[in-house]
């Protein structure tokens, strides 16, 4: 991370930048939900009907600490990352893969709470589950399309 | 130049992140703990359960949809158990709009109270909440539909309480014309009023002896130890900055109708 490389092409960068944005929605998500877990606020849910059943729950939080505080740091070390792949640090890419992939697995475990445990859906956690998969697909075609280049060398 | 601007931009998302947290939080947050000093007096008689001349009172704003409201009721049936005469627990109507359910639910309760039965019928609903609250609030037609409806959901909200009403020994009929009564509604109604006299504002909404119980404190644990104080002698939380706030105006046991 401490040796800025100049990206290797603007449809990385780009998609990079795209991740960034991504994790910023991510980001307010979070806050939202860890501030509404904290005042103890009955949250409004708009297209499912599970808020209060999967954010009252005993997944919703670890200990004392809420599952959303866990997201507010997961997107702004995923933000981070990504701010810094697209500006071409290359060892960033890296680390931003594993988070992703950190975050990926949490994502599925608590889809498959929701689905199965729970039966029930809530919004805001659908949503940072859109982002997670959308940050996944975003970082696993950045990592192909870097690898192209040099696969092309090789030949 | 270029170098630097990765880590301001990050920077700045960070600075944004801690005010916009914490501006959100101080909107969201209710400040200080509530005190009942004074508010409208709400349904009487009020729906007490535990001995009437006991030291603590907890007085609950509560949801019979809202899941924390169900683990709260769960927690308060322990205390009651454990503190005996001690303490006695007031229930308050607050339905909330965003549960399609509760509004019927809360009026299942007031009718099973003018049978003497409000108690029971509070645990059962609580106890079942996670049930009835699934269902949809518009039950679907029972002609027409491609895919039948599960039975439960084909009947609707309404027959469920109907059966809790049986359940606990209820005239059915008469449960089920009361309902629909403007005392039933009355009731509701002025406990909403009350809630809204002074300051409530979400449920579960928690007072011992007139003092809010903040949110993240409603854990069994915490509450004892508030209780405990106030057995003590000691003012309830917050315990240092605030004076014994008066009593909330709770009137003797309620009656069953004839």
């Amino acid at each position: 991370m401490n040796n800025p490389q100049p990206a290797q092409d603007r449809p990385c960068t780009w998609l990079y930048g795209l991740a960034a944005v991504l994790s910023l929605g991510g980001l307010a998500d979070s806050i939202y939900l860890t501030v509404a877990h904290l005042t103890g606020e009955n949250v409004t849910c708009l297209a499912s009907s599970g808020c209060s059943e999967v954010l009252s729950s005993a997944y919703a939080s670890v200990g004392k600490i809420p599952l959303g505080a866990f997201g507010v740091l997961g997107y702004f070390v995923a933000f981070s990352l990504a701010t810094l792949a697209a500006f071409g640090h290359a060892r960033a890419r890296l680390f931003l893969i594993m988070m992703v992939a950190g975050m990926l697995a949490t994502t599925l475990w608590l889809l498959y709470v929701q689905a199965f445990v729970l039966h029930a859906f809530c919004d805001f956690c659908l949503l940072s589950a859109g982002i997670t998969l959308s940050l996944s697909a975003i970082v696993v075609t950045g990592y192909f399309l870097e690898r192209r280049p040099a696969a092309e060398e090789a030949l | 130049m270029r170098r630097y601007l990765p880590f301001a931009i990050i920077g700045a998302v960070l600075l944004i992140t801690a005010g916009g947290g914490l501006l959100l939080y101080r909107s969201k947050y209710s400040g200080p703990p509530l005190k009942i000093a004074t508010g409208k007096p709400g349904a009487e008689p009020a729906h007490i359960r535990g001995a009437a001349n006991a030291r603590v009172t907890l007085e609950e704003f509560g949801d019979f949809q809202c899941p924390p409201c169900g683990f709260l009721a769960a927690t308060l049936v322990k205390v009651e158990h454990d503190y005996a005469d001690s303490v006695r627990v007031v229930f308050r109507e607050f339905p909330l709009a965003m549960h399609p359910h509760a509004m019927t639910a809360a009026c299942a309760a007031e009718a099973a109270g003018l049978q003497g039965r409000f108690w029971e019928m509070h645990d059962l609903l609580f106890k079942n909440s996670l049930q009835w609250g699934k269902l949809s609030p518009h039950p679907p037609s029972p002609t027409g539909a491609l895919i039948p409806a599960p039975p439960e959901e084909a009947r609707g909200v309404r027959a469920m309480f109907v059966d809790y009403a049986a359940k606990i020994g209820l005239d059915v009929d008469r449960f089920n014309r009361d309902m629909d009564t403007q005392e039933v509604k009355a009731r509701i109604k002025l406990d909403q009023e009350r809630a809204a006299s002074i300051g409530v504002d979400r449920t579960p909404f928690l007072f011992i002896d007139g003092v809010q119980i903040p949110f993240a404190s409603l854990d069994e644990k915490e509450l004892r130890a508030v209780i405990d104080a106030a057995l003590s002698g000691r003012p309830p939380a917050p315990p240092a900055q605030s004076p014994t706030p008066a009593p909330p105006p709770i009137p003797t046991p309620p009656a069953p109708r004839p």
